[in-house]
């Protein structure tokens, strides 16, 4: 499904990412973890094709996504820290507008079901500057009910929830394992990447100091000590 | 998507009306400014009346300009717009038109008072001067949209998107100022011409540049 090579990117001159490569298969749910600075959240966005990497390349269903070909895109979803929302549209504006830029068509019905079930519907009308940073966390999530996504690149997705918008999240995560999608998550809790992840990948130093599946044994242990 | 991309600009900024009206609010500022600075000698305004509206149209456009991408920066909805499967070229063109649709109808709104405040006498034809402020429109705005969008990403946007736009934008407005003169003088087309080809060629030449770079303009 994805296939990331020799990836490299520095910061005014400061080296983030050094030959990073990997790849992913479909069904897979791959953890981040890794310091702050680490290069975690630069890897999704130049993965999403937000930054520009210096070397190196990504395919995605076969199609190199640094051809600068929009279409290789779809079926991509990159959810950042920052809500990527527009803040003087509601709610059902946004999920309405941003449906149609990954070609998805959709109907105030769908919508109206979507925020339900992500217990938005009460704000539907309020603009999204002023929802909570739980509510713009479930807005975001909300939106790949709409779409057709095979993978998802989200960074901390439990970032400023309480523990029931985590639990939510967590479930949500979960039943999106579905064998056909992937996901590449970023995070910082240990235990919480044991439960939900199939895959677990360190960076540190601008490289990949682990990547080992879930089944890897005493796999918590080694994680620790990298992370320590 | 164009339609789609263009529709939501004009939308947000309907319900937000941040560009327009700072431009608004600001054009009519500087106009007040110039009615009072300049002698009220009619001869001298008319003179004077295509440069003057001309640095009307860039200050407050560089106000407007630097707003265009506030929306998509304030909670990173940029990021989204560029992951999505979306031609970069269709976001520039998107702003370019919506930039331009603001532009012009802020000039709409001050041309009436501008001759009013200044004395001046009416145009003997509308038609060629409409033409002129649209084409320069599409200038400022095509070099503003990439400019704009190189600045979004800077810290220090506020200093960047002028020190990178006026000397960008001058022999745009140089020749604006001069076709101008040719039709609100009454001199003969031939005369003036030649600025009207430079402005067409700047708009050719960004609004390429704009449609073509902005992949790479806008990537971190």
């Amino acid at each position: 499904m994805l296939n990331v090579s020799n990836i490299s990117k520095s910061f005014h001159y400061k080296p983030v990412l050094k030959d990073i490569s990997f790849s992913l298969s479909p069904g897979e749910t791959l953890a981040l973890l890794g310091r702050n600075g680490a290069g975690k959240s630069t890897l999704l966005r130049i993965i999403a094709k937000i930054t520009s990497p210096e070397e190196g390349q990504a395919v995605f269903n076969g199609n190199n996504l640094f051809e600068g070909v929009a279409t290789h895109r779809k079926g991509l979803y990159y959810c950042g820290h920052a809500p990527g929302l527009y803040p003087s549209l509601t709610a059902s504006e946004n999920l309405h507008y941003f449906s149609m830029l990954h070609s998805c068509k959709t109907n105030p019905n769908s919508i109206n079901s979507v925020l339900k079930d992500y217990d938005l519907i009460d704000a539907i009308d309020e603009p999204v500057k002023v929802y909570s940073q739980g509510m713009m966390q479930r807005l975001k999530l909300s939106f790949l009910e709409l779409i057709d996504w095979s993978l998802l690149l989200i960074d901390e997705p439990f970032n400023g929830l309480d523990i029931s918008g985590q639990k939510f999240v967590m479930n949500k995560m979960e039943s999106w394992q579905n064998g056909r999608r992937s996901i590449i998550f970023v995070d910082h809790d240990i235990n919480r990447v044991l439960k939900i992840s199939s895959r677990i990948m360190i960076l540190d130093k601008h490289s990949i100091v682990l990547d080992d599946p879930i089944s890897t044994s005493d796999l918590e242990n080694k994680i620790t000590s990298l992370m320590n | 998507m164009f339609i789609t991309l263009l529709k939501k600009e004009l939308f947000v900024e309907l319900r937000n009306k941040e560009v327009i009206l700072s431009m608004l609010a600001f054009g009519l500022t500087v106009l007040l400014i110039f009615s009072f600075s300049l002698s009220g000698n009619p001869k001298i305004n008319h003179e004077m009346a295509p440069g003057l509206f001309w640095t009307l149209v860039v200050l407050s456009s560089s106000l407007g300009l630097h707003r265009l991408f506030g929306q998509e920066k304030d909670f990173d909805a940029f990021a989204s717009l560029l992951s999505a499967p979306i031609d970069r070229g269709t976001l520039f063109l998107a702003k370019w038109i919506s930039g331009f649709l603001f532009l012009f109808l802020i000039e709409i709104l001050i041309v009436l008072p501008f001759f009013l405040f200044l004395g001046l006498s009416q145009p003997m034809s509308y038609f060629p001067g409409i033409g002129i402020v649209m084409l320069g429109n599409l200038g400022i705005v095509a070099v503003g949209v990439i400019v704009s969008g190189m600045a979004m990403r800077a810290k220090m946007s506020a200093v960047l998107l002028p020190v990178l736009l006026f000397p960008l934008l001058t022999p745009l407005l140089i020749a604006c100022v001069k076709a101008t003169t040719g039709w609100y003088h009454l001199i003969p087309f031939s005369n003036w011409q030649f600025w009207v080809l430079i402005m067409a060629t700047y708009v050719v030449i960004f609004g390429l540049a704009g449609y073509v770079f902005f992949e790479h303009i806008t990537e971190e």
